[in-house]
């Protein structure tokens, strides 16, 4: 009976990994790229992918020049496998599939090119693929985000940055539970509740799954499963005192009343010379160095999101 | 994870069933800030009433867990609960369901108030109305029946139309931030911090905040002695003052009598003051104004 556990292993041994948070300049790339970083160095093969659609720069936070076969290459090319566009980069087991340069043509993939490269990434062999999704909250990062096993949202202590974010949650809550209806009536009035001044009295997910079971038990059954399966993690960001990281713990527990779902927060980073001057350098915090305040944060953050935890409160 | 109104205490706050007392209470702190005014995490999700009634909830939550003795009675309710989903046990039943309609499986079970000590399920009638009033608006926000949805005047059953009003009264009203008193003898410093967590609390009565609530309507100037009747009145000695600020007591005691010198910087002072307005239940901001006036004038 071996092959199959060793089967069984192998898959269980992947983890697709979502960052992103709605708002653009938060942070999202920064924490993808350490991620990466520090996941390789645990001695697992990590690809990080670029899946900022239209505006790429990954490579760039690793210092690596702007690479000559990108996504773009695979999606335009039906016969190309996505491991012909993974590059090497300076270090062991780290891989990077680098985002589409030309942004007309694949800011807005058809839907075949979308559910390809979707299919690409899901059969990928690697122990950790971590998604750098782009600001905002088209279906396009939805999608990814909903695709990964573990979604990350790097939100900012500003009002714009949360706001964004828990549109992100709410429009990622919606398009999950959408998927599941089949009935074109659910459909609709999932649409319909995403609005929030509807007048079928649905303001939360919670009302919405309410609402489905009354009209069809076996889908609001399915889409409660859905709810409670969705755990987005969140990861404060250029953190000046402890108030801004109270304001993790806040979110978390707001999600929880409004939302009627789980968030982890596992982690923040400070704001530190120290990431400004390695983003300045192109040399990522996790590469260069093991000590200091920022690869503390960063380790603490990799270590809770892989270990399913949240951060202790002090 | 279940709905607001379906989640226990123990969801409430976030806690896990075995968490001890520095658990819950850290748990609590961290669920008042989150739904204080003005909190960044909440503005654009919930309404400022909403806030309030959650705040309601959760300080329920806290004063049930917190108290070994009501935390053993509401865990016992809590397993018959679990015991036995359907048909919930006689007394737990709420008196006037939030929903109207019965339908919905599982009873609020922070609709169930700690029954009084060895009474085992019984709830009188006036503590479960008292803990229902909470409820109603944001079950009514919650239940999303399409009629339901329209503001309550809306046929309506009776019982809930009636304790509407209650409810946005007592909204309306601050939210009391819970007080606590140690019930032993606070012990030798070193041993503090080891003791604090088996210390029982003792909730204050709602009359030491009425007396409060009543003096701070004739207050002039927050000086030291004003903050020392204030604290009086709540009947919280400067030891449990201390305990919960993390001040030292004697820098409490001289700040009441007004011993500048013996008191650090101004701004430590400042610090010190805005604290204990906020566990006083004193506008913090007003309390350091006035009392770094004086401090100043004194201390050039």
């Amino acid at each position: 009976m071996g092959r199959p556990g060793i089967v069984a292993q192998i898959i269980r041994d992947k983890e697709i990994i979502a960052v992103g948070g709605g708002k653009g300049g938060v942070g999202k790339t920064l924490l993808a790229s350490n991620l990466g970083i520090l996941l390789a160095k645990f001695g697992k093969k990590a690809v990080l992918i670029d899946a900022d659609l239209g505006g790429a720069n990954l490579h760039t936070c690793l210092g690596i020049p702007t690479p000559e076969v990108t996504l773009s290459d695979f999606m335009t090319q039906p016969r190309m496998r996505i491991e012909d566009v993974m590059l090497r980069t300076g270090q062991e087991n780290l891989f990077l599939i680098s985002g589409a340069q030309d942004i007309l043509n694949i800011a807005n993939p058809k839907y075949s090119q979308k559910v390809r490269l979707l299919r690409a990434v899901q059969a990928m062999v690697a122990n950790f693929i971590v998604l750098d999704l782009g600001a905002g909250t088209s279906s396009n990062t939805l999608d990814f985000f909903l695709l990964a096993d573990k979604g990350i949202l790097v939100v900012m202590p500003e009002p714009t940055s949360i706001e964004n974010a828990y549109r992100f949650i709410k429009s990622a809550i919606y398009r999950r539970l959408r998927s599941i209806a089949a009935d074109p009536r659910v459909r609709a009035v999932i649409d319909k509740a995403m609005d929030k001044k509807n007048d079928l009295g649905v303001r939360s997910p919670v009302d919405l799954v309410d609402y489905v079971t009354r009209m069809d038990s076996r889908t609001g059954t399915a889409m409660e499963e859905a709810l409670n399966q969705f755990r987005p993690r969140i990861v404060v960001n250029q953190v000046r005192s402890l108030s801004d990281v109270r304001i993790g713990y806040a979110m978390q527990g707001a999600c929880q009343k409004f939302f009627g779902i789980r968030v982890d927060f596992i982690g923040y980073l400070e704001n530190d010379e120290q990431v400004w001057q390695s983003i300045r350098k192109r040399q990522p915090i996790a590469l260069t160095q093991d000590q200091g305040r920022a690869a503390r944060n960063l380790r603490t953050i990799a270590f809770n999101l892989l270990n399913d935890m949240q951060l202790k409160p002090e | 994870m279940k709905p607001l109104k379906a989640q226990n205490y123990y969801d409430l706050l976030g806690v896990a069933r075995q968490a001890s007392p520095e658990e819950i209470r850290s748990a609590y702190e961290i669920s008042r800030h989150t739904f204080q005014e003005n909190s960044l995490a909440t503005y654009s999700l919930f309404s400022d009433q909403e806030n309030q009634e959650i705040l309601a909830l959760i300080a329920k939550a806290f004063e049930t867990l917190f108290n070994p003795e009501s935390r053993r009675v509401y865990d016992q309710q809590l397993r018959q609960q679990e015991g036995d989903p359907p048909p919930a046990p006689p007394g737990a039943r709420p008196v006037s369901s939030p929903r109207g309609n019965g339908a919905s499986a599982a009873a609020p079970l922070h609709g169930v108030p700690p029954p009084p000590q060895g009474a085992g399920t019984r709830v009188r009638p006036a503590e479960a109305e008292g803990a229902h009033r909470m409820t109603p608006p944001l079950a009514e926000r919650e239940s999303s029946r399409p009629e339901a949805a329209r503001p309550a005047a809306a046929g309506q059953p009776t019982v809930h139309s009636a304790a509407q009003p209650a409810a946005s009264a007592s909204a309306a009203r601050s939210v009391p931030m819970p007080l606590f008193r140690m019930s032993t003898p606070p012990a030798a410093p070193a041993a503090a911090p080891a003791a604090a967590a088996k210390l029982a609390p003792v909730v204050l009565a709602p009359a030491s905040t009425a007396a409060r609530d009543e003096l701070l309507k004739t207050v002039v100037r927050f000086d030291g002695s004003m903050l020392k009747r204030m604290r009086q009145i709540l009947g919280i000695s400067l030891e449990d003052l201390a305990e919960r600020s993390k001040i030292r007591r004697a820098y409490l005691e001289y700040i009441e009598e007004e011993n500048f010198q013996f008191l650090p910087a101004a701004v430590y002072v400042k610090g010190f003051v805005t604290l204990m307005a906020t566990i006083l239940g004193l506008p913090p901001q007003r309390v350091a104004d006035d009392y770094m006036q004086i401090f100043r004038a004194k201390n050039p």
